[in-house]
């Protein structure tokens, strides 16, 4: 390969089966190199009642294909926006689980639950999934969306790091003629125990205004917000905070600090490309600018470090459309979505695109492509 | 004095009526009266002769018992000299689809023409829309509204409800419009008082002054299909819009230990009292955009059923408890806002947990079961599968629930889509009669698309039916006839399946009057009582000699004709009354407003069809509207 180790390629997906489904704040999973869908649009129909499906690529096209839920499983809603980090097991090191927490239901509802979903079953025509409600108890995180959740590990032991998000107004103070409005939650850290369901919340002197649509990168003990955008003021702050958890044999203690070198971007998707590399891609500046630029953050044993990187050559549709979304596919991938230009037709709701940031490591990722 | 009045017979002409003489010739024969009117009028009423003439007719109008008419025309006649009284200009405005400056011109030129101000002008109009339009009368919930707020001048508001336009957030692709249900309900309230206060003065309670009034309300919802009208700046929004509307249906007293109805919609199936609530240019499948709008109205509905209205009704202060039946859904919808998956479901049917096998096994023998509170509960078992159940025995569990509802609906049968859908069903039946699928039922695709073609072409000819893309409502009514059944059956041979053919039709025609009637125990007693046979002997035709289609099958309406329909007419007193017909015909107000009265912007317009609409519905301006009419007729107004 002659392409530089840091180039992006930029690959459009010429077709989607029930592209339809794919739509702003859905989910990706990524199951040993294998990406599953979660978080359809509408409630999911008969053909694929789990509302997850496994993204089968070939040769530039996106097959769509329902996967199943064992016995044990509950049929969680599909939820938009909703909080998703992977949680690695002790023993084995692939097999892993996702966390999903929160998010907006097809009913415009809010949920406040907390869903572990793990690859149970995986053949060439089926694949099953375990999906669990994991009971909360303590101080309970309210219903939100658009917020993050990670995993920090601290003294051997893990816990689970919610920050942020939008809610409706408190139930006593809603009103119907306003009943759709969000507001910041209050940008309270709340520590979920991830083995009994017990959750705490700290009040942080550094984080004074809430915060959604932001993005949050974690390794070991320390969790790090990054852009995001608070409703309250209508910004976009280039905030950077360092979230550091420690859990010794007693009650836990989380502390912050306002690093400097933060970026003003909302929406932004971050994928891992290595064991300390990640990169930024996408998001808003503003409320009418897309962030075109894209960053390569490391994060180093107690530190982080957020550099401008190339960005791939933006295709004309890309760099003209108002709005755009997309996830991380895992291992460095991320699906790219632009409205069609003709809402009618159902085929052309949506136009995706796979941006890969690690083309250096191509071997990995053979199982996607 | 008889003497005096003897008609004089000039030339032995038949005498004519006196209305239908010339001006000229009116004069002439009264001019006697005339003189002495006129003396009367200058010795005791100051030589006002149109007074004393008016007073007269008016007392002549009484004496005859015709009030309305006399009322109608005081009124008329008290505004503004010969003019029209400003609601007579308004209603006239909304039912001719006149745009405000198109009345403006007519206005102008009328003024100019005649030189008299006939009609009267926009701000007239104004006024007087401003007191029938949501938001005007002042009223109070006892306990307050829970998440309402206790302000009441709220007119039209944004049908989005503060739902976030952030880049980041979820793409919002409707323009909505809408009421607060509560001051719509207020509003409609007291658009009918003239009635509601009749009501009670014909049941002699009219000095009944205590305890609630309770009002049942029928709700509508309905996707409109494709409303396109190339048009209008803005945003990109799907050519396609849902209106959420109700219908005053009855209201009763407790009057001891009877309850009393004061007020009966006579036409529950009109556009004209179907009231819009709810504008929204959306797919009504696209979910998310359904909830998002239609959530608070349905907040603002459980708040109403926990709480009574006070409102000043003939002068006094009264109170007012709502009953809601969501029955005006057609099947789809009630799917899609309850939870259950989409018709073509082994659930055939909305208001039982029958399998299609189970109904086909077992056509007639079935309880209406489904509730939304239970549809809930099952929503909630389906989620979290408490038993660990595999998907299809967590799916037998929950009798196919599996997703959250989210509008309580009465589980009904909509009369209208049982029509069409029967009729399909038929239409299928006459194309396998035809190709004698009896005999032999393998037949290829290409044969059944011949039989169609023989059987579209022989309706064309003898019965002047065009065939249809899809069946409307019209072509069901005549497709289901002895008639066409007659004709039909000229294309086949067999006299016994003639016989089989005729006698389900037949059956058919008795039935269908029962659940289409808005009354069916005084419209049709002795078809209503004969139902459960006429339905086991259809059921027992399906399973003999239609077993060929109806083994181990049966369609979602024959299930609900054949199974549903006496315990709903029990519970309901009739199937077609609670039917979403008037909704429906709201459909092409829709169209009409939309193109003739609203603003060319996309921002606007649904605001404006909206009002217009809502004016449309008003009992007080119909009113209005027939006594001009009547006037007119009468020769007693003259239009320009
Ligand atoms: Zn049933």
């Amino acid at each position: 390969m002659t392409q530089p180790a840091h180039a992006m390629s930029l690959q459009m997906v010429s077709a989607v089966s029930n592209s339809s489904l794919l739509q702003p704040g859905s989910s990706l999973l990524n199951f040993d190199g294998h990406v599953f869908f979660f978080g359809q649009k509408g409630w999911p129909k008969r053909s694929c009642p789990t509302g997850v499906f496994f993204l089968d690529m070939k040769q530039n096209e996106l097959k769509m294909k329902p996967a199943a839920f064992s016995r044990d499983s509950c049929y969680l809603p599909p939820l938009r926006y909703a909080a998703i980090c992977t949680l690695r097991g002790n023993g084995e090191s692939d097999k892993h689980q996702y966390i999903i927490h929160g998010g907006k239901t097809p009913n415009s509802d809010l949920s406040d639950k907390v869903y572990i979903m793990s690859m149970v079953n995986k053949t060439t025509k089926k694949t099953t999934f375990q999906c669990i409600e994991k009971d909360l108890d303590g101080d309970v995180p309210e219903a939100r969306y658009a917020h993050t959740i990670n995993v920090v590990h601290s003294r051997g032991k893990s816990t689970i790091v919610i920050f942020g998000g939008r809610s409706y107004i408190p139930l006593e103070q809603r009103t119907t003629e306003k009943w759709n409005s969000v507001v910041d939650c209050f940008p309270s850290v709340f520590l979920v125990d991830f083995e009994f369901g017990c959750c705490t919340s700290y009040i942080l002197p550094e984080l004074q205004d809430g915060l959604s649509f932001h993005v949050s990168v974690a390794r070991n003990d320390t969790v790090y917000i990054l852009g995001g955008h608070s409703l309250q003021n209508n910004t976009r702050p280039p905030s950077l905070y360092k979230l550091k958890v420690d859990l010794p044999l007693g009650s836990p203690a989380v502390t912050c600090s306002i690093l400097p070198g933060g970026i003003s971007v909302s929406s932004g998707i971050v994928t891992q490309t290595s064991d300390t590399e990640f990169v930024l891609v996408g998001g808003y500046e503003s409320d009418n600018q897309k962030r075109m630029l894209c960053n390569t953050i490391v994060l180093e044993d107690d530190k982080i470090e957020i550099v401008e990187r190339a960005s791939p050559d933006w295709t004309p549709d890309i760099k003209h459309c108002r709005m755009w979304f997309g996830c991380d596919m895992g291992k460095g991938s991320i699906l790219l979505g632009i409205p069609g230009a003709n809402k009618q037709l159902i085929s052309d709701a949506n136009y995706f695109y796979i941006l890969r940031c690690n083309t250096a490591e191509e071997d990995e990722e053979e199982e996607l492509t | 004095d008889r003497e005096l009045y003897n008609p004089i017979n000039k030339g032995g002409r038949p005498r004519q009526h006196l209305l239908s003489l010339t001006r000229r010739a009116q004069k002439h024969r009264l001019r006697e009266l005339k003189r002495q009117v006129k003396a009367f009028a200058e010795k005791e009423e100051g030589g006002d002769i149109k007074a004393v003439c008016m007073t007269l007719f008016l007392l002549a109008l009484r004496a005859k018992n015709e009030h309305k008419q006399a009322d109608e025309l005081e009124a008329i006649m008290q505004g503004r000299g010969s003019g029209l009284h400003p609601a007579v200009c308004l209603a006239i405005r909304i039912n001719t689809f006149l745009s405000c400056s198109q009345y403006h011109k007519m206005y102008r030129t009328v003024k100019a023409v005649s030189g008299r101000q006939i009609f009267q002008p926009l701000h007239a109009l104004r006024t007087a829309e401003k007191a029938l339009l949501p938001g005007y009368h002042p009223f109070e919930w006892k306990p307050p509204l829970k998440n309402v707020s206790t302000n009441t001048e709220v007119g039209i508001i944004d049908g989005l409800s503060g739902l976030p336009l952030s880049i980041d957030d979820y793409p919002v692709d409707t323009i909505a419009k809408r009421f607060r249900y509560d001051t719509a309900l207020v509003s409609a309230l007291k658009d009918m008082e003239e009635e509601i206060l009749e009501g009670m003065k014909a049941k002699n309670l009219d000095d009944y002054l205590n305890g609630p009034f309770t009002v049942v309300i029928k709700e509508c919802c309905d996707g409109m299909g494709d409303v396109s009208e190339k048009h209008g700046s803005g945003p990109a929004v799907p050519e396609k819009a849902v209106r959420f509307s109700f219908t005053v249906m009855n209201i009763a007293i407790d009057h001891g230990n009877e309850r009393i109805r004061i007020f009966e919609e006579v036409k529950p199936n009109s556009e004209l009292c179907c009231k819009p609530l709810c504008l929204m240019l959306a797919d009504e499948s696209d979910h998310e955009t359904l909830t998002a709008i239609l959530s608070p109205l349905i907040a603002e509905r459980e708040a109403m059923k926990n709480s009574e209205l006070l409102l000043e009704m003939g002068g006094i202060l009264r109170t007012f408890k709502f009953i809601f039946r969501g029955t005006g859904y057609d099947e789809k919808l009630v799917r899609e806002v309850e939870g259950l998956e989409a018709s073509g479901s082994t659930y055939i049917c909305t208001l039982c947990d029958a399998t299609r096998l189970e109904a086909s096994q077992n056509l007639v023998f079935h309880s209406i079961t489904r509730s939304h509170a239970e549809n809930l509960e099952r929503y909630e078992i389906w989620r979290s599968n408490p038993y660990h159940e595999s998907v299809d025995e967590l799916r037998d569990r929950v009798k196919g629930v599996s997703a959250k509802p989210f509008i309580e609906t009465v589980p009904s049968i909509d009369a209208l889509h049982c029509d069409i859908g029967n009729a399909t069903e038929f239409y299928r039946i006459f194309q396998m009669e035809i190709g004698e699928v009896y005999k032999n039922p393998d037949a290829s695709k290409e044969e059944r698309k011949r039989w169609q073609l023989t059987l579209d072409k022989h309706l064309r000819k003898k019965m002047k039916l065009k065939p249809m893309m899809r069946m409307s409502g019209n072509f069901a009514r005549k497709l289901m006839s002895k008639e066409t059944v007659e004709a039909v059956c000229e294309l086949i041979k067999c006299e016994e399946r003639h016989e089989a053919l005729k006698e389900l039709m037949d059956l058919y025609l008795k039935m269908k009057p029962v659940w289409r009637s808005s009354c069916p125990a005084k419209e049709c007693p002795e078809l209503l009582c004969q139902y459960s046979y006429n339905s086991q002997r259809f059921a027992e035709l399906l399973s003999t000699k239609f077993k060929y289609r109806y083994e181990g099958k049966i369609t979602n309406y024959f299930h609900k004709t054949l199974a549903h329909v006496p315990e709903i007419i029990e519970r309901d007193g009739s199937i077609g009354a609670w039917a979403s017909e008037g909704n429906e015909s709201g459909n092409k107000l829709f169209r009409r407003f939309r193109k003739m009265n609203a603003r060319q912007s996309k921002f606007y317009e649904m605001e404006d069809v909206l009002k217009h609409h809502w004016l449309y519905t008003s009992k007080y301006l119909q009113k209005f509207m027939n006594a001009h009419k009547t006037l007119r007729s009468q020769g007693f107004v003259t239009d320009p």
